[in-house]
């Protein structure tokens, strides 16, 4: 089990509701008034979290942890969130490199220590399985780099991307400095619009950009956020500060997109009202169908 | 417990300004407030944190006219002895209303593993990954570094990976710490969303 100072053992005895009154309120009265405080509970509480599934706490803790901790859906989620992380991780970067970590206790050290490496009936075996052991780190590091290296790559478009769509659509800049009157334009209504079909259209072949004129349900932020996702990928295009304007079919976001980013497919576009402290909230959803170019 | 209704946007505004004269800042600190009391109301076992927590800053908004006048304490400390006060009632009310071993409404054991908890998993699972595939690559390496390994293993690699990023171990458990709780919150918008707007 990993070492906790005096802080955390009390932080641990918090979460799983062992504290007596006063020193819970204690706690909770930091909690809310310190985020340095706070932080190191939510730092606990991941600890906490992480020694149950590992089998790290205590037969009497672990009991605790599940009629306490686990008894409300917010907690149990929590629980199969980190549950998921090690999962993935685990899938995913699964082992250390060879010459890595070691896993064999001092004692394991001390009795290979004894055994002489001038026997063939000990070293053969032991430099093949040197050799295969090699061998095995060799190749799962490769496909760690190479995984890392593509979602890099991916990364890095999606930011190019992110970072054009924000230059396109910022209005700070002058028109001619964006996509100006040379945009394709498409009208989109709200999904909830009784009695509308979603919008399809086909961009012009050449490089004109597309302006989606998205018709606001209401208008009651200063500023929106749009996330565009083509059906059957997981990629979202995220597009933040667009202000609302005025147009023939009434108060409405513009939204240009390179056409290149609107192969043929079945988009979703999510739009959100943010906040004073710029915190996204959802408004509409719109669809719309590219039919080719 | 009677619920109040939706708090009235001149009374929202009442309450950031008592919170911070700048707007922005009382946005920011009404935040941290409501989220600390959603964690304080679910470790106490409350199942509706977030109805609570609405709750009781709704009662702090009815009373912020008085407050501006007469309370000059920490702002934080106020909400605490409401919550405080309302999870009392909540206890209270679920003590007279249903057998203690079966209140089921405010605390109790996990129930056991269904259908429809794997179907919560696999759900949990797929905007799990939607949301690593937002993160930066630095941020997503070092928090599948950092889940990777269990026990004495697990201890060993955290010094390690430290080691390599120039960090001590408590900057280490910081830093994946805040991705783990960006992750969360990511992967609570996604399931907020209807299942048929699935991220895939």
């Amino acid at each position: 089990m990993r070492e906790v100072d005096e802080t955390e053992a009390l932080l641990r005895r918090f979460l799983l509701d062992e504290l007596g009154e006063e020193e819970r309120e204690r706690v909770e009265q930091l909690f809310l008034a310190d985020s340095d405080y706070r932080e190191k509970v939510l730092i606990a509480e991941d600890d906490l979290i992480d020694d149950y599934l590992d089998g790290a706490l205590s037969p009497a803790d672990s009991a605790r942890f599940r009629s306490h901790y686990l008894s409300t859906p917010r907690q149990r989620r929590k629980l199969r969130v980190a549950k998921s992380i090690k999962k993935y991780s685990a899938a995913r970067l699964a082992a250390p490199p060879a010459g890595g970590t070691p896993q064999s206790g001092a004692g394991g050290r001390g009795r290979a220590a004894h055994v002489s490496l001038r026997n063939p009936l000990v070293s053969l075996p032991l430099a093949a399985a040197l050799v295969l052991a090699f061998g095995l780190g060799a190749v799962k590091l490769i496909e760690s780099w190479r995984f890392n290296r593509r979602q890099a790559q991916e990364q890095s478009r999606r930011e190019a991307d992110e970072r054009e769509l924000a230059r396109l659509n910022d209005s700070s800049l002058p028109a001619s400095g964006r996509a100006g009157s040379a945009a394709f334009l498409v009208t989109v209504l709200p999904v909830s619009t009784r009695g509308v079909a979603a919008a399809q259209f086909a961009p012009p072949r050449d490089a004109t950009p597309v302006q989606l004129l998205l018709v606001l349900p209401v208008d009651e932020y200063q500023s929106y956020q749009a996330e565009l996702q083509r059906l059957g990928t997981s990629e979202w295009r995220t597009v933040r500060r667009l202000r609302a304007e005025n147009t023939p079919a009434g108060k409405a976001i513009s939204l240009i997109v390179p056409a290149r980013l609107l192969p043929r497919g079945d988009y979703r576009l999510r739009l959100s009202g943010e906040t004073p402290a710029g915190a996204p909230e959802e408004i509409g959803e719109y669809t719309f169908q590219v039919t080719g170019r | 417990m009677p619920r109040q209704r939706v708090i009235t946007q001149e009374k929202f505004d009442d309450l950031l300004a008592w919170l911070h004269r700048d707007r922005e800042q009382a946005g920011i600190k009404y935040e941290e407030i409501r989220r600390s009391l959603i964690r304080i109301l679910a470790w106490r076992g409350c199942s509706d944190a977030e109805g609570l927590a609405d709750e009781t800053i709704n009662r702090v908004a009815d009373r912020v006219h008085e407050l501006k006048v007469t309370y000059s304490g920490d702002r934080a400390a106020y909400f605490y002895g409401v919550v405080n006060r309302l999870i009392k009632e909540c206890q209270r009310e679920a003590r007279a209303q249903v057998p203690v071993e079966d209140v089921s409404g405010t605390s109790g054991p996990a129930p056991e593993a269904g259908a429809d908890q794997e179907d919560d998993f696999a759900r949990e699972y797929d905007c799990l990954l939607a949301c690593l595939e937002r993160l930066s690559p630095d941020k997503r390496e070092l928090i599948l570094a950092y889940y990777q390994e269990e026990k004495q293993a697990k201890i060993d690699h955290r010094k390690e990976l430290a080691r390599r990023l120039g960090l001590d171990a408590n900057a280490l458990r910081v830093r994946a710490h805040r991705i783990r709780a960006a992750l969360e919150e990511c992967i609570a918008r996604c399931l907020e969303r209807p299942e048929a707007d699935e991220m895939d």
